[in-house]
């Protein structure tokens, strides 16, 4: 707990000192995402009340999440993708319908707006550059690079597959409180991965 | 050779795949091998088809198996549940209940009693890779002049090949009138959504298309629906819903062809939109926004958190209420207008120093910290049509190469920094200034300071150049003439000739202490020396040789000894 605290404070820092702007639409899409996991993360802290319980140790689950998760040739297509595959698929983990009582719904939904708004942007810039990529494809017929979609496919798949084991363990646990918990921590992993993600589009 | 890689390359392919043709095992006789092996997956439906040439024949059953491939260990190869010693050409194995994103290996063979087919292996595949998006299935409310349309994502409810994608299917809808051939095409519809501004009393066919566009995944259509939109409602929805942002201000217009009519204007949280739950019950009345007789609304107090919302508007006659007007979409980072910047104008030097203010930067939420704004300055002299045009990032610019004691006038605008919009605000008012001639004057005054002060010093310094000059040719240095330095390139002897002025002041010294000794009467040993050195002082000394100087010295010398006596 507390490590992930010291780890975020440089991110925190970092973020304070980020004012510049690149150039949405899609160009400046850094400038729109920018806020989102920083946000994500207070309000993550913010949702319940006090520290991490205690009795939830127990639970503890390792979700195996590694670097590996995320595209090694980094390309700004694969970085956008994994933003949009992360941020959906967190998003899909606050929209699931049995979220502990206790949680305020209020900062739940404010995570919810951020997340739905940034994967309408990525989704939106993304298409975009497809369309973009089928004009250039189709300029160069002979040219045919297909081989970086099927890379993203497997990347993703990895990316997948964490939160696939993140849905299992909740259902497993039959979405107790402390299973909610954990979950919890994990996402606020998430967030900083995300945030990672984004300072890329800079 | 380039020529042999890739043919070798082919023949190692086709003897991995014929490999498997050749019968191995003793027992294996004729049977032959399931040929043209395919997967199919539609949503969460697993289909494995074959080809088999021989007569249909109720003896011979095909078996299907699949390894889970990870990378470092090899597993075991496991019955792919539905395709165990199946008769046809083909099976559905679905309730093997497989991990859909990992990879996996499938082979056949086909089996008759103790007989058995070599292996057909099929390439390795993940099964959401390959997996194909169904037909969704469709409901259709009709409502006055709209359709309300309810999207089942595909795949049924218990179905995991989508779980985590059926937030994000986007839908494709085709819609024409049933008398008519003229379709139309909308291509993001959610899976609760309304198609607006169509005829009453009109029957509308339609069939949708789920869709995946970042997995580059289309899916099928589904089949054809009908509906009869129904007569028009006595009470109009409102039209022409707009948003008008500005800023941080969002207001909400609409159009009404009836007077005194009451307005509620209600929102919903754009992500419920991405639910596959019902939203219905989600919508919230805009507080300062119920029962209104205007025809616009301020909803920026409701709306806190930055994002996309949806705003609908519904008239009320107090007895009668319409239908909702069209949903309005209203994203709050992308803004409808911009206020115009601020600008001030200060004159510095021979330059403007120009300081541009944000859209109502003085509000509590920076309107430069949320958007990234581009500024646009034009300036002009006050009596000259010409202008010229400066974009800028930044809010302090100087422009300079002006015109000295002339008035300049200048405005500014604002763009969002989104060239496809190409949104700007209006101009800011014209500020007019006049470049001060005093500070001008005071610049050039420092530069021509500047330019004496230079010229002082040079002339300082070719002057003292000149004066050496003149003193060099009046009274040259002790520099021996070079036939001199040849003969002497004995190094000590050379140092002796050119002697230093401390020799000579110790000479001097020396002369008093002979003067002292001559009065003690002692003789002049010292006093040789001195008048050596006196011979060079003179300067006379250095046109004789060695021998001469030395045999004066020893004349003087001579005279010395004999003077006082």
């Amino acid at each position: 707990m507390l490590n992930i605290q010291q780890c975020l404070i440089p991110a925190y820092l970092l973020f304070l000192l980020v004012t510049s702007i690149s150039s949405l639409d899609c160009d400046s899409l850094y400038f729109y995402l920018r806020n989102v996991s920083l946000d994500g993360m207070i309000l993550l802290r913010k949702m319940s009340k006090g520290e991490f319980p205690l009795q939830c140790l127990k639970t503890r689950m390792d979700f195996e999440f590694s670097q590996e998760l995320l595209p090694p040739n980094q390309s700004l297509t694969d970085v956008k993708i994994a933003i949009y595959e992360m941020s959906q698929q967190i998003f899909n983990i606050f929209s699931q319908n049995y979220l502990p009582l206790t949680w305020e719904e209020e900062n739940v939904q404010k995570i919810q707006i951020k997340l739905d708004h940034q994967s309408e942007y990525l989704q939106r810039c993304l298409e975009e550059d497809e369309k973009e990529k089928e004009v250039l494809e189709k300029e160069d017929e002979d040219e045919i690079s297909y081989s970086g979609l099927t890379v993203l496919q497997l990347n993703n798949l990895e990316l997948r597959k964490y939160f696939k084991r993140i849905g299992s363990f909740l259902k497993e646990k039959e979405y107790s409180h402390c299973a909610w918990e954990i979950v919890r921590l994990e996402m606020r992993r998430c967030f900083y991965t995300l945030q990672k993600l984004i300072s890329q589009l800079k | 050779m380039l020529s042999i890689t890739p043919a070798a390359v082919l023949v190692l392919l086709v003897a991995s795949a014929e490999l498997s043709l050749f019968p191995i095992a003793a027992g294996e006789k004729n049977l032959k091998t399931p040929q043209n092996v395919t997967v199919e997956i539609v949503d969460h439906n697993f289909i494995l088809k074959w080809n088999w040439d021989n007569e249909p024949n109720s003896n011979t059953t095909f078996s299907a198996y699949y390894q889970k491939v990870k990378s470092g260990n090899m597993n075991n190869w496991v019955e792919l549940i539905g395709c165990h010693k199946v008769t046809g050409t083909k099976c559905d194995f679905t309730s093997t209940n497989l991990n859909v994103f990992e990879k996996i290996k499938v082979r056949i063979r086909s089996e008759k009693g103790q007989e058995t087919s070599p292996w057909y292996d099929i390439t390795p595949f993940v099964p959401f890779q390959i997996a194909q998006i169904g037909p969704p299935e469709v409901q259709l409310e009709a409502e006055d002049k709209s359709i309300i349309i309810n999207i089942s994502p595909p795949g049924t409810s218990n179905s995991n090949m989508w779980a985590t994608d059926n937030q994000r299917f986007t839908y494709s809808l085709v819609i024409w009138k049933n008398s008519s051939s003229i379709k139309e095409t909308h291509h993001t519809v959610y899976s609760r959504d309304k198609i607006n501004d169509l005829t009453p009393e009109t029957t509308y066919c339609l069939k949708v298309q789920a869709r995946l566009p970042i997995l580059r995944k289309n899916g099928s259509y589904s089949p054809v629906f009908c509906i009869n939109t129904t007569a028009e409602h006595k009470l109009p929805r409102p039209e022409n819903v707009e948003v008008d942002a500005v800023n941080n201000n969002y207001v909400l217009k609409w159009n009404y062809p009836y007077e005194n009519m009451n307005f509620e204007v209600q929102y919903l949280l754009g992500f419920y939109k991405r639910i596959l739950s019902d939203y219905s019950d989600k919508w919230k009345v805009i507080s300062g926004c119920k029962n209104i007789t205007s025809k616009h609304c301020d909803f920026s107090k409701d709306i806190t958190t930055d994002g996309i919302y949806y705003l609908r508007v519904q008239a009320s006659n107090g007895s009668i209420t319409s239908f909702w007007s069209t949903e309005k979409k209203f994203d709050t980072m992308i803004k409808t207008n911009i206020a115009p910047p601020s600008i001030k104008v200060i004159p510095s030097g021979d330059s403007f120093s120009i300081y541009i203010s944000a859209p109502e930067e003085s509000e509590k939420k920076l309107m430069s910290q949320n958007y990234p704004l581009i500024y646009e300055v034009i300036y002009w002299e006050n009596n000259s049509n010409i202008e010229n045009k400066l974009r800028v990032k930044q809010k302090l610019l100087k422009v300079s190469d002006l015109q000295p004691l002339t008035t300049y006038c200048f405005k500014a605008k604002a763009f969002l920094q989104d060239n496809k919009s190409n949104k700007s605000s209006q101009f800011s008012d014209v500020v007019c200034s006049k470049m001060t001639p005093g500070k001008l004057a005071v610049s050039w005054i420092i530069v021509i300071c500047i330019v004496c002060l230079m010229m002082l010093v040079l002339v300082f310094y070719c002057s003292k150049v000149l004066l050496k000059q003149v003193k060099h040719i009046f009274s040259p240095s002790w520099k021996p003439p070079s036939s001199m330095s040849e003969r002497f390139s004995d190094q000590p002897l050379k140092n002796l000739l050119v002697a230093s002025e401390e020799q000579t002041e110790s000479c001097i010294i020396e002369e008093t202490n002979i003067v002292m000794l001559e009065e003690t009467d002692q003789n002049g040993k010292s006093d040789v020396i001195c008048s050596k050195q006196d011979n060079q002082d003179s300067g006379n000394f250095s046109n004789k040789d060695e021998t001469s100087s030395s045999s004066k010295v020893t004349e003087e010398a001579l005279q010395l000894e004999t003077m006082p006596q």
